[in-house]
Order: structure tokens, then C-alpha cells, then sequence
């Protein structure tokens, strides 16, 4: 096991460096030229040179891309483009901030999402399973942006219990947290909900269920205990993925609610050209997705006792 | 034994408990600080430094903290109560300026205003080539008449221009120009150095969270009449709808560039008032004098006439905007009134046979989106417009850096033929929009986006820029605008309103009549 995970570790250095270079390659090749929004549609040609030079842009690609990697050495992401302010602080902030939400939207879903599946699957045809699966249709095609306005029309406008949008201080003060959650938690459930229930049932109908059942087991020892944790594998891939999703960031909640995640900071990066930024959350990025793909495959290993690693 | 459906029950009732629970013990609310404003705007400053800065809403904002060393009013006179340079003399020539500067004003660091630090900020950030001032062509190509600026002693302060220069004072009183702390620059290494945002304004500077929120305090030893609020807070809030509903819920009080289509709304709502002024954004659509049909300033004609700009106004812009009878607003030193361009397709489609495009012609057409207001919707307009007397156009809807880079290009390479582009007077002297567009070089050395060609009108403008006397320039400008307008290098359109609404409790909040800014000095709040 121990060796495994070394491995993927090491593996994962050829893909981060990969990745490095598609988006350096990539965010270069768009038109528009970040001196030229910086100096503006106003200035000469020499303050858009000038500029040019004070960002390194006049250099050779390849050079450009050698002392990105030689600064990445030292954990130094450069220079915003536009703010003049170190990259790496500005990211580790802004992941916090999604971090925040990413957490406690993932708080309220997967109970809330598994435990409507098992509910469906157990009961499946009867009222509560149709119901459930309505609600999970809903949760799953609301589009976030219409969900969260809707939750701030309800509870900030016309209720004014919580506050519209924006971050409190501290900045994991529920108030501000618990609508741009609830719209994030709206699809998970509904997902999670669909998959928990499709999941348990395919498991249900396996022969060890009849065989536990023939052996006299109770009904909650068959559902709970053989059912539930074969079920668990594609659930587990889908929830530790979307934790993933969820840490990059979604652009459409944090702009609604004005959140200071992630997600904004990157679209706007990539809107202005500021290459270090766009750089620097890519690469964060990879490495999120790294690290809870090697999670949830560890995990695997624990929920299924067939699966060894080698 | 539990069932599986209690189970499942309880965990959602303790999952909801804990959020429910978590909810109420936060939400106790802990006692405002007195007259607390909060203003949501829908971008961030992206920088604090008004030489980089491209924002005039974050500039204007800013101003409260900075300030100009001039305040002047209509008519060019300095404002002495409100100045930090109270009184000017000239010498006969027009080449020598001298100030007398106010006394006993501190900057917020501590440090006292004085003349070394206006020589200071003049020589060591604006006239310094080593300093980037992106903006600063705008400003007579960063203050190219000044020859250097020195402090007579304490309280004034001279400039020495290399030739007269008429709209020297409206440039010192531009609300992007402040006089910055030496000391805390020095302190940081230098003038391009990172530093926090000291002035001598009604508002100190306290924090700056990147995409989040800008936060300043009362300045209790200003100089001049100190505003009502204690605190101001102006959160960034992207999302149109959301900042209306942060207004709604009461999150927020005042709102600046609401969303047009609520305006209607917002006015007929006892508790908001809704203010909107006429500004000095101008909106107009720009042609490649040296391509093709655009050489002729007969097509050039055409494209106005063809376009019916009132009902843009009306209909596109729902009333936020004035159609334009000059090139530059009346509060602009400089204005006169010439007309505005009427709507007539018919005299459109005989002009263009006049000048031998009796079908038309096709051309590509570039727009922003977003930038400025239905920036993308009175393109679209605009193309149906043209299509009626024949003119093909093909939109090109860009984002901001790729139109930047379309609109920059050099004459040989450039392939700009129509563009929606706009223009904010930031100087309240004509000679602003008449050297940028016209008098002065083409893109990308300077700033005119048409390639523009009549020698004998650039002429007439440098001569203008460099008539000390205010009326003769005044008869220059005459002459110079009638010209212009006639020609139609580019078709000015219309000017846009500047729009705020807030919270009846609010007072001072100004929309000025500057494109985009507004002036927060006297920013209070009574009741509630």
C-alpha cells in the first residue's frame, strides 16, 4: 500500500510539469496582450513597451517559461500582472475562502444526499421514493445561478434573516456561508441522491444479499451492513470528485453571492491576461485533483477489502 | 433497534439543527459602528495607485483620501475654500504658474502638506519617465508643457512650462491628479514603491481585500468640512441583480451604476432616491480615415445620418443617455453647441451614391461587450441601421484585450475599419478630446483611433492648446469643432448618464457630471 501511494506521488511530478506547460502554452496563444490592458487603449507605444518589459513579456517563450519553473522551485508563483501583489498569497487566500464553502456545502449534502438515496432504494416504488427522486431532478437541474438569486430574494430580501452576499469576519461566519452553500449543496444532493439509489439497488440485487438474507440475517443487518458498504464505491468516486469541483472553485455561486473564491479570481485572471495567476491557480488545481483522486483511490482500498494495490 | 427511516430522520434533523443552530448564534448582531455606509460596486479597484489605475470610479472614490491640489469651478476660477492651493498668478508670457499653497493641512501619515511635497509628486511621479502612467497621455502626453516645477518656499509653489499651456489648471484639477506623501514612498524605496494610500482628503484609507471590499474611515482632522459617515465600506459585488437585492435587503445603501431595466422600479420606491446626471462619457462609433469608403467624408456623413440616435437612446439605453449636439459636454471649457446630427437614411443612401458607393459596402465592425453600457446591443442596433442604407457590416464582438490590441494597431498593420468605442473628458477643457483624437498621433504612439488626416486642423489645435489666452482659445474651439463635426472623423453618438441610487437616509452622495466618477466628501447618513 505504502509503495503505491509513493508511486502515484512520484507519477503525479510528470503530470504537474505537463500541465504547467500546456497552460503556459495555452494563455500565451490568446489573443490580447496584457501590457496593452494594463497601459490601456490610451497610452503610447513606449509606456505599453515599458510595461512590457517590466513584466518580463519581451523575453523569449522558453525563457519565460525557465524562470517560471526555477521561481516555482522556491514556491515563489510570481508577480499579479495587474495588482503588482505576490501570487501565492492571493490564491492561498482565495482557497480558503472556497475551502470554507466547499466544506460545509459537502457538510449538508452527502448526509443529506445518501441518506435520501438509501431511503429511495429500500423503498423503492413507493410514495417516498417517487418524491425523492423529484426533488433530486430538481436539485440537479436548477441552474445555480436561479437557485442562488431565488435564495437571496427569499431570505435577504423579502425575509431579511441573512445577508445578500459578500463574506463576513471572520470568514467562516455562517451568515454569509450558508446560502451560496445551500445553492452548491442543491446539485450534490440530487446527484448523490440519484447515485446512492441506483448504487444500493444494483447492490441489492446481488446473490450474496439472498444468500445474507436466507442465512436469517435482519433487514437492517443486510441493508446497513452488506448493502450499504458495497454501495459505497461509486459514491465515494462521485463525492470526492466533486469535493474536487467544488475546491476550484464554481464561478457562477461566487459571482452571484460575491464570494471572493477561487473560481472569480481565476475567470477575471484569465479575462485581463494575467499569465501568473492563471498560472499559478492551474497548477493549484492539478494538484487539488491529484491529491483527492489518490484519496478516494486509498479509500477505495479500505471500503473493498478485494481491491489491493500492488 | 432503530428503523432505517428514523435513522436516516434523525441525521437530517441533526445536520439541520447544527446549520439552523449555527445560524441563530451568529446572527446576533453586534452594535453598528456609528454612520456606517456601505456603497456595492460591481469590480475591483485592482490597484490603489492613481498613475496604473484605469478605474475614474475608483479614481473618483480615491479622491477622498488624495486630493487635487486645485478645485476649480465652471468657468476655470480656482475655488479657494475648497483648495489646497488657494490662490495663482501668471506671468505675462503664460509660461511662469505660481501657487500659494493652504497652510496646516497634514497628510494622514502625520506629515505636513507643503510645497516640496507638490514638487515632489509632480517631478518624482508624474513627470518621471521612470514612473509608468498609463493614463497619462490624456493628460497633454504626461504633462509634456511642464519644464519643472519648484517650491518657492513653504507655502509655494511655481511651475515653469516650456511653452504656454491654456488648459494647465483644468489638468491640475483633474481628479486623477492628487499630491501624494514623499515620506511614504521614500520610506518604501522609491515612487513606484507598493505603499498603503495616504492623502490629506475627508477620508483616510484602512484596508483593501482583493475582489472583496475597500474600507475607509473619517479623516478627524480634515481641513476642510469633515462628512457625517464615520465609515465608509464599498464592497464588490459582480452580480447586478445581487447588489440590488443587497440594496433591497438593506445590506447595502448605496448602489452605483444600478441595472437600467430596475431604474423604472427603483424610482417609483419611496425609500430610494434615484439620482442621474449627464456625464462626459461620450459613445461613438470610429472609422478608418485612411481605409477604403472611410477616406470620404461624405461616407463618414453617411454612417450618422443613417443611424437614428434618439431612439437608440430611448430604446436601447432606456433614457440613460443624452444624444450628442458637440463634441464635448457644456460643463467642458470649450463647448459650443452645434447641432446634433439628425436621423435621415434617405440623404445616408445620397451621399453614399455621391460618393460612389450607390450599393453600399461591406466592413467589419468590432465591439466590446460589457464595457460599456448595451455596449453590445446598440452595436447590434447599429448594424440593422447600416444595413438599411446599404452599408454590410460584420460584427466583431471582442473581449476587452483582444479589442484593445484591434483598436492599437499601426497604420500599416492595422485592420480596424468600424469600431463602438467610447471616450470619458476627465479635464474639463476641450483640449483633452481634440489632441487625443485628432491633434495628436496616431495609434499606437498616441491616441487617435481614426488615423485622422486634416494637417490644417492639427495645426489649429496645438495653436489652441498653447493660447494662453482663454478667449481667443474659446474662438479656436469654435472654429476647430465646426470643422470637425462637419467631417465626421468618427460619429459621436451620445453621452451616457452617470447613475447612482441609495438609501433615503443618505445624504451627499454626488454623481458628478465626469464620466464614470462620483464624489463621496460629503457622504452621510441621517436616520436609520
Amino acid at each position: 500500500m505504502l509503495g503505491y501511494i509513493l508511486r502515484r506521488i512520484v507519477l503525479a511530478i510528470p503530470v504537474i510539469i505537463g500541465v504547467t506547460i500546456i497552460v503556459f502554452a495555452m494563455v500565451r496563444f490568446l489573443p490580447g496582450d496584457p501590457a496593452k490592458v494594463i497601459a490601456g487603449i490610451a497610452a503610447t507605444e513606449e509606456e505599453v513597451e515599458t510595461i512590457r518589459h517590466q513584466l518580463g513579456l519581451d523575453r523569449p517563450v522558453w525563457e519565460q517559461y525557465a524562470s517560471f519553473m526555477w521561481s516555482l522551485l522556491r514556491l515563489d508563483l510570481g508577480k499579479s500582472m495587474f495588482t503588482g501583489k505576490p501570487v501565492l498569497p492571493q490564491l492561498v487566500e482565495t482557497l480558503q475562502n472556497t475551502f470554507v464553502l466547499a466544506v460545509v456545502s459537502m457538510v449538508i449534502a452527502v448526509p443529506v444526499g445518501i441518506v435520501i438515496g438509501i431511503i429511495s432504494a429500500i423503498h423503492r416504488g413507493k410514495v417516498i421514493d417517487q418524491v425523492a427522486i423529484v426533488f433530486s431532478l430538481f436539485g440537479v437541474s436548477m441552474p445555480a445561478f436561479w437557485l442562488g438569486l431565488m435564495l437571496i430574494l427569499l431570505f435577504a430580501v423579502t425575509l431579511r434573516v441573512l445577508p445578500a452576499g459578500g463574506i463576513g469576519t471572520p470568514s467562516w461566519d455562517l451568515r454569509y456561508i450558508i446560502l451560496p452553500a445551500l445553492t452548491l449543496a442543491a446539485h450534490l444532493i440530487g446527484v448523490l441522491a440519484r447515485m446512492t439509489r441506483s448504487s444500493v439497488l444494483s447492490v441489492l440485487g446481488q446473490d450474496y444479499i439472498r444468500t445474507a438474507r436466507a442465512k436469517g440475517a435482519t433487514e437492517y443487518l443486510v441493508n446497513y451492513k452488506h448493502a450499504l458498504r458495497n454501495a459505497m464505491l461509486p459514491v465515494t468516486t462521485i463525492t470526492g470528485l466533486y469535493f474536487g469541483y467544488l475546491l476550484s472553485g464554481t464561478v457562477l455561486t461566487e459571482t452571484v453571492f460575491a464570494w471572493p473564491g477561487m473560481g472569480r479570481l481565476l475567470v477575471n485572471a484569465i479575462s485581463n491576461r494575467d499569465y501568473p495567476i492563471v498560472q499559478g491557480a492551474v497548477l493549484i488545481y492539478s494538484l487539488i485533483f491529484i491529491t483527492v483522486n489518490l484519496i478516494v483511490d486509498i479509500l477505495y482500498a479500505y471500503i473493498d477489502p478485494r481491491i489491493r494495490y500492488e | 433497534m432503530i428503523s432505517k427511516i428514523k435513522a436516516a430522520t434523525i441525521i437530517i434533523i441533526i445536520v439541520v439543527a447544527g446549520v439552523v443552530g449555527g445560524v441563530l448564534y451568529l446572527t446576533q448582531t453586534a452594535p453598528k459602528p456609528e454612520k456606517l455606509v456601505t456603497i456595492v460596486y460591481g469590480s475591483d479597484p485592482g490597484t490603489l495607485d492613481t498613475l496604473q489605475s484605469h478605474s475614474a470610479t475608483w479614481t473618483s472614490i480615491f479622491n477622498s483620501v488624495q486630493e487635487s491640489l486645485l478645485k476649480i469651478d465652471s468657468e476655470g476660477n480656482i475655488i479657494p475654500s475648497k483648495s489646497l492651493a488657494t490662490s495663482y498668478e501668471v506671468s505675462p508670457d503664460g509660461m511662469i504658474y505660481t501657487f500659494k499653497l493652504r497652510k496646516g493641512v497634514k497628510f494622514h501619515d502625520g506629515t505636513p502638506f507643503n510645497a516640496s511635497a507638490v514638487v515632489w509628486s509632480f517631478m518624482q511621479r508624474y513627470l518621471n519617465k521612470d514612473v509608468p502612467f498609463p493614463e497619462g497621455a490624456g493628460f497633454a502626453n504626461r504633462f509634456d508643457p511642464i519644464k519643472y516645477v519648484e517650491a518657492v518656499d513653504d507655502y509655494t509653489v511655481r511651475f515653469y512650462l516650456k511653452y504656454p499651456y491654456g488648459p494647465l489648471l483644468a489638468n491640475l484639477a483633474s481628479y486623477r491628479i492628487v499630491i501624494f506623501s514623499p515620506s511614504t514612498y521614500i520610506r518604501a524605496g522609491g515612487p513606484n514603491a507598493d505603499v498603503p494610500l495616504i492623502g490629506t482628503g475627508p477620508f483616510k484609507f484602512v484596508e483593501w481585500k482583493l475582489n472583496e471590499r475597500v474600507v475607509l474611515e473619517r479623516n478627524e482632522e480634515y481641513w476642510g468640512e469633515k462628512p457625517g459617515a464615520t465609515r465608509v465600506v464599498i464592497k464588490i459585488v459582480p452580480e447586478a441583480t445581487t447588489r440590488l437585492s443587497m440594496l433591497l435587503a438593506g445590506d447595502a445603501d448605496v448602489v452605483l451604476a444600478p441595472p437600467p431595466a430596475e431604474i423604472p422600479n427603483l424610482r417609483q420606491n419611496p425609500n430610494f432616491v434615484v439620482a442621474d446626471v449627464p456625464s462626459t462619457r461620450g459613445i461613438m462609433v470610429i472609422m478608418n480615415n485612411q481605409w477604403g469608403p472611410f477616406k470620404d467624408a461624405r461616407v463618414r456623413q453617411a454612417v450618422n445620418y443613417a443611424i437614428d440616435k434618439e431612439a437608440l437612446v430611448k430604446n436601447v439605453l432606456q433614457g440613460l443617455a443624452e444624444v450628442a449636439d458637440s463634441w464635448v459636454t457644456p460643463n467642458v471649457f470649450g463647448y459650443i453647441s452645434l447641432g446634433k446630427w439628425p436621423y435621415d437614411p434617405a440623404k445616408a443612401k445620397q451621399l453614399l451614391a455621391e460618393a460612389g458607393y450607390p450599393n453600399g459596402f461591406k466592413a467589419t465592425f468590432a465591439t466590446p461587450s460589457g464595457r460599456y453600457l448595451f455596449d453590445l446591443q446598440v452595436a447590434q442596433a447599429i448594424q440593422a441601421y447600416l444595413r438599411d442604407v446599404g452599408i454590410d457590416v460584420e460584427l466583431l464582438v471582442q473581449d476587452w484585450p483582444t479589442f484593445v490590441k484591434h483598436l492599437t494597431a499601426p497604420i500599416n498593420e492595422t485592420k480596424m475599419q468600424m469600431a463602438l468605442t467610447g471616450y470619458g473628458i476627465v479635464v474639463m477643457d476641450a483640449d483633452g478630446v481634440l489632441t487625443s483624437y485628432f491633434g495628436g498621433p496616431w495609434v499606437p504612439q498616441g491616441n487617435s483611433l481614426v488615423y485622422y488626416g486634416n494637417e490644417e486642423v492639427k495645426a489649429m489645435i496645438k495653436q489652441a492648446r498653447e493660447e494662453p489666452d482663454p478667449k481667443v482659445r474659446l474662438q479656436l474651439y469654435e472654429r476647430i469643432m465646426r470643422i470637425l463635426w462637419e467631417e465626421q472623423p468618427q460619429a459621436l453618438l451620445y453621452f451616457q448618464k452617470n447613475v447612482v441610487v441609495y438609501s433615503k437616509n443618505i445624504k451627499g452622495m454626488v454623481p458628478s457630471n465626469i464620466a464614470d466618477t462620483y464624489d463621496i466628501t460629503q457622504l452621510d447618513r441621517v436616520g436609520g
